[in-house]
């Protein structure tokens, strides 16, 4: 972590669970980071809210899946349904817990869902959860909890997709912000403690920029005496820095949510095109 | 009077020259291939093998000593060899129904090439289908169609989930499926609000969820037809690609194989089935295969290192019948003729528990491995298994080999088996066997004189003549040759040619029984060998002649040990009325030997009937009842004609204990029932054997031989008075190939064999009174044998006549 994040007095990793593939993924990469950062790790699933209320709509239907069969919904069958999902989260986490021997604590609650996980996620040094949920179709598309929180979310996050591997290679976009200082000392404490394989990817719109930017990274590194490679993009060139990741086998895309030389929406344009687990600081 | 029948030493023994040899040894002579002494199966044997209509197999039949076998086989292999070599024949996989194996029939020797070339090709395939998955065009293709369906089903939803935003409808997940609700700035309407809403629209916001909602589920619906045609596109792609690796390495082997339509036909058939099941090549490789569930099930549960081999067995032939090593018609000898070894079977594997098969475990029968050639098998070994017969007929009658499982027909075992297609058939069976059982087969199976029309019918033995007698010598010659003995002295040859006469018994003639000759030859050589004999002589032959007499003769010896102990009474001297000794002959598996047997007849005043009791007790043959009942006919017919016959007359075989048959004693008998009418005593120091019509007349009878052997070693222990001799039918004395000391006692005067032709002949020997003939009055001379039983007889008809008349 850096500096800032080392007095923080949070020491955990909140993971937020909904029992679809990606969350699973989730769990499992965010108790292997538990175990390398030291941290504990805390679970959430959240009984949504909005879904208890619709059911409680005389015209509130569902269709059951695969089957396509239709039937009337009910507040109290949707509730227990829930309970169910619910439990099933919090084997699963507990199970993880034991297995990975980690500390920790599961926790359900109900509300909005993005509104519920920012706000356990205030009490945590990192979030993370699945790309997406439970979806219609089988192809990634960012859910709609997952692109909330990457403009929300009050620490970093991490969005992992089903069938992610623990991260072996950290790739960073560093551009000499504060975040990205905060993000660089999480990213060289990853490299330390599991592979020494770290790339600093930085901007190179000038070569006076690009060198200071540089420098900064360098000095950073010696500080906590990693070595690492140094990559460059151009100026907002996403798709490039998409391209550089993805060439590397296991990596962990960690990135400022927003910095000038991004693109504004770069949150959700990276998680729409990235298919590998990704870091946002904001 | 006797002196005139009596035979001279020359007549007892037929000698055979050794100096009619040109030879020293047999190493001189060239040998034979030919076979001898069998003119008439060898023709029949030629006839069998030429003529090709349904029906002509052979049947032959002779005893086993003759080596039929070795004959037959001879026979063929001196044909064959012009006869072409027939084809190869296997079996292949039907791809559409692979319980029912398809069969290919290919020229000699291309059978084992089309298992090599289909071995090369599968592991051709192995390597170059995954290759050409492998490549990047094809994962490009791939992914277009594995993209185009995911774009189309993103579009759908994409559409979906706009519609139902511009109808203000949410969608979301819940655990189980997928929920809809009309919304209301942004958020699901609130269920109070929504309460509080005109009905009118809350009905139509319900519409609105319900038409959503109707689109979802079609299209739910539609996405796995959208799947299905996504996969079809890959399937034929896959094909493709397929195609590319398989089409050329085929057309290359059909170029092999354009002689044979039927194997360029199997390699389109395999072409197609590799294109619809391409994915086990895959799975046999590193290649990363998606499309799992058109993988065969079989491939599915097979370690990697099995599914080359799984795929080798689909496509691989079962070579039943190689020919590629034959040269010309193939003789195959089946041993055991089961009703496996000659039709085939279909055997199993044991797996988990249950019997599996599949059409490489077809197993050829010899009729397979005969066909287009010949089978050999013995007739009482085919008739002695289960099925065999049966099974055997039913091919030939069909002219095609099925293989399946006999079981069956009983429901015995109910395992999945295989029906593979029959295999056309064109063999001549060879039945070797007994005459015995040719004449059952031919009256008790109606089937049998259809199949096996050609009889080789073995002699048992062959004319003495100069021109045999070297054929024999020549046959010995190649004899010793083929098992490796020493050559035979020519005077060993000609002591092998006098033992083949005694085999024959016949001194005209010679035994064809090579077996038994051929065993002569080697305990000959054995004792030669014993005695460090170079070329083996007459006394080795007449040693493993006497060694094997003396390991058969345990029987013969306590027989005579009994006699001479007075257990088992003969008396070789003195006369008796009513009393004579017979000869028999016991056999004890190859051996025989004679036996002396007291006979005797007694006589009383009766209805004109001789009463066997050995047919009383059930203990005599047909033919030795029908010898004794022509004693009945023969002195009514001479003594009785005018006068009623009036005698009632017994005749037994005394201290006899198991049956007896054949008519051989009959003339005895008849000397007994005289000797006892005419109170004229026999001199018990001769025996007698023959048979007797009702004329009188003395007929031949066999083992003539042993049975003067047999009284000649009772007599010689007891020693040898000069008055003893044994009484044979004129017609045996061509038969007679006597013991050498037996011949050597005659010589000496010491013994008598005599040769009578008639009953008269044989009564004057044995009672040394005449026996007399009827002068022109009708009468018997007075004294004769004839005229005593003629008036005893004339008394019993007279003493009849008063009684009956008395009786009335």
């Amino acid at each position: 972590m850096s500096a800032d994040m080392e007095n923080e007095q949070y020491k955990n990793i909140l993971v937020a669970l909904d029992n679809s593939q990606h969350s699973t993924t989730a769990l499992n990469i965010a108790a292997h980071t538990a175990v390398l950062m030291g941290m504990d790790l805390n679970g959430l699933y959240v009984e949504d809210s909005a879904l208890l209320r619709l059911a409680e709509l005389p015209c509130a239907r569902e269709v059951r899946l695969p089957s396509a069969i239709d039937r009337q919904l009910d507040s109290a069958t949707l509730a227990g349904e829930l309970a169910i999902e619910a439990e099933k989260a919090r084997k699963l986490f507990l199970a993880r817990l034991q297995n990975m021997n980690l500390q920790g604590s599961f926790q359900v609650v109900r509300g909005k869902v993005s509104d519920e996980i920012v706000s356990a996620a205030r009490q945590s040094a990192l979030l993370c959860l699945g790309k997406a949920g439970r979806q219609l179709i089988s192809s990634v598309r960012p859910g709609s909890t997952a692109l909330a929180l990457s403009e929300s979310s009050p620490v970093p996050v991490m969005f992992i997709e089903h069938g992610a591997s623990m991260p072996v290679a950290v790739m960073i976009f560093y551009d000499g912000s504060v975040t990205a200082n905060n993000a660089l000392y999480f990213a060289a404490r990853w490299a330390q403690s599991e592979s020494n394989n770290l790339t600093v990817i930085i901007p190179s719109d000038s070569p006076v920029r690009t060198l200071l930017i540089k420098q900064a990274a360098a000095e950073i590194l010696r500080s906590v005496n990693v070595q690492a490679r140094f990559s460059e993009i151009g100026d907002g060139d996403l798709s490039r820095l998409v391209n550089i990741v993805d060439k590397v086998r296991d990596p962990l895309a960690v990135v400022p949510a927003a910095s000038r030389f991004l693109p504004p929406d770069t949150a959700a344009q990276l998680l729409s095109a990235a298919n590998f687990p990704l870091l946002l600081f904001r | 009077m006797q002196s005139i029948y009596r035979l001279m030493p020359a007549e007892l023994f037929h000698r055979c020259d050794p100096g009619q040899f040109k030879f020293t040894t047999t190493a001189e002579l060239a040998g034979i291939t030919g076979i001898i002494g069998q003119q008439r199966a060898v023709e029949a044997i030629d006839f069998g093998i030429k003529i090709k209509q349904e029906g002509y197999n052979l049947f032959a039949l002779g005893s086993s000593a003759i080596a039929i076998h070795s004959v037959v086989k001879k026979r063929l292999c001196g044909k064959v060899c012009q006869q072409p070599t027939p084809d190869d024949w296997c079996y292949y996989n039907d791809f559409s129904e692979s319980h029912k194996p398809r069969v290919l029939r290919l020229p000699p020797g291309r059978g084992r090439q089309l298992q090599t070339d289909i071995d090369r090709l599968v592991e051709e395939l192995c390597a170059a289908i995954p290759a050409a998955f492998e490549s990047e065009d094809y994962h490009a293709r791939k992914q277009e169609i594995v993209d185009e369906f995911k774009k189309r089903r993103e579009a759908a939803y994409d559409e979906l989930y706009q519609y139902a935003r511009e109808q203000d409808i949410t969608i979301m997940r819940t655990p189980n499926g997928v929920v809809f609700a009309p919304m209301a700035k942004g958020e699901v309407i609130d269920p109070e609000q929504f309460m509080k809403l005109p009905e009118e629209e809350q009905h139509r916001l319900e519409a609105k969820v319900v038409e959503v909602q109707d689109r979802l589920k079609a299209l739910i619906r539609s996405v796995p037809r959208w799947q299905s045609e996504s996969r079809e596109k890959i399937k034929e792609l896959n094909r493709e690609v397929t195609a590319l690796a398989v089409t050329h390495p085929i057309d290359l082997l059909k170029q092999v194989y354009n002689d044979i339509p039927a194997v360029t036909g199997y390699f389109t058939e395999l072409e197609q089935d590799i294109l619809d099941n391409m994915a086990a090549f895959l799975l046999s490789s590193d290649t990363e295969y998606d499309e799992s569930e058109e993988v065969l099930d079989m491939y599915s549960a097979s370690p990697r290192a099995q599914k080359q081999l799984v795929i080798l067995n689909r496509y691989q032939i079962n070579l039943l019948v190689d020919n590629g090593g034959t040269q010309g018609a193939p003789v195959v000898y089946e041993d055991t003729p089961t009703y496996q070894n000659l039709l085939g079977s279909i055997e199993h594997l044991s797996h988990m528990g249950s019997l599996i098969t599949n059409f490489h475990l077809i197993k050829a029968g010899a009729l397979h491995a005969a066909n287009g050639g010949y089978l050999l098998v013995d007739a009482l070994k085919v008739l002695s298994h289960p099925f065999a017969w049966e099974g055997l007929k039913k091919a030939l009658r069909a002219r095609e080999v099925v293989i399946d499982n006999p079981g069956n027909i009983y429901n015995v075992v109910s395992t999945v088996s295989l029906e593979p297609e029959p295999i056309p058939l064109d063999v001549k069976v060879i039945l070797i066997g007994s005459p015995l059982i040719y004449y059952l087969l031919c009256h008790y199976d109606p089937e049998f004189p259809e199949l096996f029309k050609v009889a080789v019918d073995f002699n048992e033995h062959m004319d003495r003549t100069p021109e045999n007698i070297q054929l024999y010598a020549d046959t010995i010659a190649s004899l010793t040759r083929k098992e490796g003995l020493r050559p035979f002295s020519r005077a060993a040859v000609a002591r092998i040619i006098e033992h083949s006469a005694r085999l024959a018994e016949d001194g005209e003639r010679l035994s064809t029984h090579m077996k038994t000759i051929t065993d002569l030859l080697r305990e000959a050589d054995y004792w030669a060998c014993e005695q460090s004999h170079e070329a083996v002589d007459a006394e080795d032959v007449q040693t493993a002649i006497n060694a094997q007499i003396r390991r058969a003769d345990r029987l013969r010896e306590q027989t005579l040990e009994e006699t001479l102990r007075g257990t088992i009474l003969i008396d070789t001297m003195g006369e008796q009325v009513g009393q004579v000794n017979g000869l028999s002959v016991i056999t004890m598996g190859s051996y025989s030997f004679g036996r002396p047997s007291r006979i005797t007849a007694r006589v009383h005043l009766g209805r004109g009937e001789v009463i066997d009791i050995e047919r009383q007790v059930a203990m005599g043959g047909p033919i030795h009842s029908k010898g004794v009942l022509i004693l009945t006919g023969f002195l009514g017919g001479r003594y009785a004609i005018d006068l009623p016959f009036s005698l009632s007359a017994s005749i037994v075989f005394e201290q006899s204990y198991s049956g007896i048959e054949g008519d051989s004693a009959s003339s005895a008998e008849l000397y007994a029932l005289l000797s006892a009418l005419a109170e004229a005593p026999i001199k018990q120091s001769l025996a007698v054997t023959g048979s007797v019509n009702q004329h009188g007349q003395v007929q031949p009878i066999g083992g003539v031989n042993e049975k003067i052997e047999g009284f000649f070693d009772l007599c010689n222990a007891r020693g040898l008075t000069g008055e003893q001799g044994v009484i044979i039918p004129q017609s045996n004395v061509k038969h007679l190939m006597l013991r050498e000391d037996v011949v050597a006692a005659v010589k000496a005067g010491l013994f008598h064999i005599y040769a009578v032709s008639t009953i008269d002949e044989g009564i004057e020997i044995l009672t040394g009174l005449t026996a007399g003939m009827r002068d022109h009055s009708g009468k018997f001379p007075a004294g004769s044998i004839n005229e005593r039983v003629e008036a005893r007889l004339a008394l019993m008809a007279e003493a009849r006549i008063a009684y009956e008349f008395v009786s009335k």
